[in-house]
Formats: C-alpha cells, structure tokens, sequence
C-alpha cells in the first residue's frame, strides 16, 4: 500500500492530487505486469479498470472481420489509458494491446467511482487530470484527421520543402 | 560560410546525376555544376534554400537537404504538390535545372552547443532538417541529448527510412518516429508527432528545439515545448509562404514586417508568434 502511495506520488499525472486523495486512489489501485501482445482490454468488454502506463507501450486497436486490425494510437509510459470506465453502459470501445512488456497501475473503477459519489473534491481532482488526457486525445485525433502530409487540394502552391 | 553571390538573380545550370525516388510522391534530386559553371564548392548553411528552375515551367524554393563535399554534389529532396514540382518529377538523370542561392536564414547550430536538442520534422518537413541532424551527429561531443522525432503520414511515405534506422542504430542520439495512420505490418508508434514531445527526455532549461513541417504541426509542436517548459527563444521553426525573388525585393512572402525569403525562413519563434495564425497573413 505505501509502495503504491509513492508510486502513485512519483507519477507526473497525479502530482496535483494531496496526500489523502493519493491515499484515497492507492487503496484502490495494483500494479500489473504484462508481457508483449497481452490484451488489457478488448471493444464491448467490461470497463472495470483504468491504468496508467509506467512502463512500455500499448496499441489501442480496432479489428473488425474482413477488415484487419488497424492501430489508431500508441500509448507510452506516462498516458493514462481508459475511459470507459466513467460513463455507462462501462464497456470498452476498441481493444488495448501490449507492444512489448509493460507495465501499468490499474485502478478499481467501480470504488473509484463510489468514492466520486462520497467525496465530490476527490472525484473533481481525479476528473481534471483524465479530462487532461481527453483533451490531449481529443486534439491528437484532430490533427490525424487533417492529415496535414497530405496533399491539401487548396493550398497556394508554394513549396520550400 | 555562405559563399556570396555575383547576382542572385542569375541562376546557374546543374545536372541531375541521380534522381532517387523516395516514397510514392516524393524524390530527391542529386545534382552537380555544368562543367564551367561551378563556383567550387557549393556551402551553405543547414535550412537554407535554393530556387529551382525548371526551365520553360517554373522557378520554385526549394530547401537543401544534403551537399556530398567529396565530390561537390548538392541534394534537393522534394514532392510532387504543384505544376513545378509536377515538372520536376518528369526529369530524368543528365537534364538540366537552374539553381540560384543559396538564401535565408538557417538553424541555430551553433546557438546549440553544450545544450539538449530537440529536432521534431513532420512529413517533408524532414528534408530541410536532415542537414541538420547529420551535422549534429556529425559533431556529436558538442551537444548533449540530440533527440528526432518525425512524423508521417503512414509507414509508406517514412522519408530517408534507411537513414533514419541507423542514426536510431547509434546509440547516442534518440530516434522516435510515428505515423498518423498506421497499415498492416506497422509495429512502430501510432499517432500524431506533437504527442511525442511529452514524455521525451530533455531538459527544457538547457535545450533548442528545431521544428519544420506544415504550419499546424509546428504549432502544436510548439504548444507541447512551451509546456514542457522551452522557453519561447529556443524554439526555431521553418515558415513557408510564396517566394519568387528570393531576396526579399518582390514581396510575394512578406509576412507581417518580415521577408521569408530574406529574413527567413528559419525563425526564432518569439519573434513571429503574434503573426502566426493571423489569418490575414
């Protein structure tokens, strides 16, 4: 419990958090180890963790028959991985695989959430640092949608590159 | 040194030794003087550019992506975006181009010593950094950290992919590459350049970053330095506008008070931040 207090502590994503809301997450929390090719999640499973990555790398995937498996991001040491877990029906929307062996803190969604219910600065303080991995996600999916190395049809045709 | 110009106007005739195809719609051009035209050796400075001429079609900036000094060769790596450059593509080994320059600014390589370097290219954005990073690698004991971070469109269109596998080879230079959109067979990292520079080991107080790609990319890239905590002089980006003369006397790239041509296109971001994302300009 104290080893994830400090590793908790230690963790960039949660330096905001005090010393009883760290506590608070802890008590909820395992560290997991996974080899490569392991999946942490898989579309439509239940959403009852969410993990931050301490060591290695994960391809957020969607496979569809017919289609492939297509990666839509890579997550690194540092980025928090699930969103799921907050909103209902609590079920995963694409397959979360391990790129080679990686390590992660996984949390108990369901307390989690329970604790958010009881304590509204608890579960502001922990909303703030997911919905900063939102926006971070959100404004990446933006800018893989322009495809800013493609060709833009209106641009003025002026080339240094 | 950048070698003076008896009149920059003028261009000069070289021939394409080698054309090599790099990916699907891009290609670099190796050229060497028409025999009595050369001036010696051609010098210039990382992040410079010439104007291309193709004759009869156009004249286009191009920056410089390499010079071989054993042999006086110069490197102009390039796609396939406009009627010149379309042009471009046709010509073949042993056709003839012009070439005026070298102009511009160029890359704080020197303002890098003793510090971390960040480089971060997106798409052919890497082309006008790749002197750079061979120059860095080339004078390694003077910096500390060097770090590349590029991004792609996809795994197809990865420029200069055998260079790029053995600088990540060396292990005192860190090598990260991405792709927006990932194909079969992809093993590497998904997603967009910007979202590299987050866990990236550098120490914002001692460290330049150096950034060349579309205009939106640069500013992202910019945003995440700024809140790994870069301070905003350390930052150069590469701006692109409309160049014709190339020595600022047109005006086709002013750019608020400033001259891409002349006073760029290498900047120091603090000093065209109110200006970029001025939809006027």
């Amino acid at each position: 419990m104290k080893q994830l207090e400090n590793i908790i502590t230690n963790n960039e994503n949660f330096k905001t958090l005090s010393p009883e809301h760290v506590k608070e997450l802890a008590g909820r929390a395992s560290i997991i180890d996974l080899e490569t090719g392991a999946f942490m999640f898989c579309q439509d499973g239940k959403a009852d963790h969410f993990y931050v990555l301490t060591k290695g790398s994960v391809g957020l995937e969607i496979h569809a028959a017919g289609w492939g498996t297509v990666t839509m991001q890579t997550l690194r040491s540092g980025d928090l991985l699930g969103w799921s877990w907050m909103f209902p029906p609590y079920r995963w929307h694409f397959d979360a695989k391990t790129l080679e062996p990686s390590q992660a803190i996984a949390f108990d969604a369901a307390t989690v959430r329970d604790k958010f219910k009881k304590d509204s600065d608890f579960g502001y303080q922990v909303m703030k640092i997911v919905a900063t991995h939102m926006m971070d996600r959100i404004v990446a999916a933006r800018l893989q949608i322009l495809d800013l190395y493609g060709k833009n049809p209106d641009h003025q045709g002026y080339a240094i590159r | 040194m950048t070698v003076l110009l008896d009149d920059p106007m003028v261009t000069t005739p070289w021939v394409i030794d080698q054309m090599r195809r790099e990916t699907a719609d891009t290609f670099t051009f190796i050229l060497k003087p028409v025999k009595g035209h050369g001036r010696g050796s051609f010098q210039f400075e990382p992040g410079q550019f010439n104007m291309l001429y193709v004759f009869g079609t156009g004249e286009v900036p191009i920056s410089i992506s390499g010079t071989q000094e054993q042999n006086g060769k110069l490197e102009h790596t390039t796609r396939v975006a406009g009627t010149v450059t379309g042009a471009m593509g046709k010509l073949r080994s042993g056709d003839v181009i012009g070439i005026r320059g070298p102009f511009g600014s160029h890359w704080p390589i020197e303002n890098a010593i003793g510090k971390d370097v960040i480089v971060v290219a997106g798409g052919i954005g890497l082309a006008p950094l790749r002197p750079v990073y061979n120059a860095l690698v080339g004078r390694r004991d003077e910096f500390n950290k060097i770090v590349l971070l590029y991004g792609s469109r996809t795994p197809e269109d990865i420029l200069f992919r055998s260079e790029l596998e053995k600088l990540s080879a060396n292990l005192d230079i860190e090598v990260f590459v991405t792709v927006d959109r990932s194909t079969m067979g992809w093993r590497g990292n998904v997603g967009v350049v910007t979202s590299l520079l987050r866990n990236v080991p550098f120490d914002p107080r001692n460290a330049v970053a150096m950034v060349c790609g579309p205009e939106i990319m640069m500013r992202f890239s910019v945003h995440e330095l700024q809140r790994r905590g870069l301070k905003e002089e350390e930052i150069y980006i590469s701006m692109e506008r409309n160049m014709k003369c190339a020595i600022g006397h047109c005006g086709h790239c002013q750019y608020g008070p400033e001259f891409i041509c002349k006073d760029g296109p290498v900047f120091p971001y603090n000093r065209i931040s109110n200006l970029l994302g001025t939809r006027e300009l």
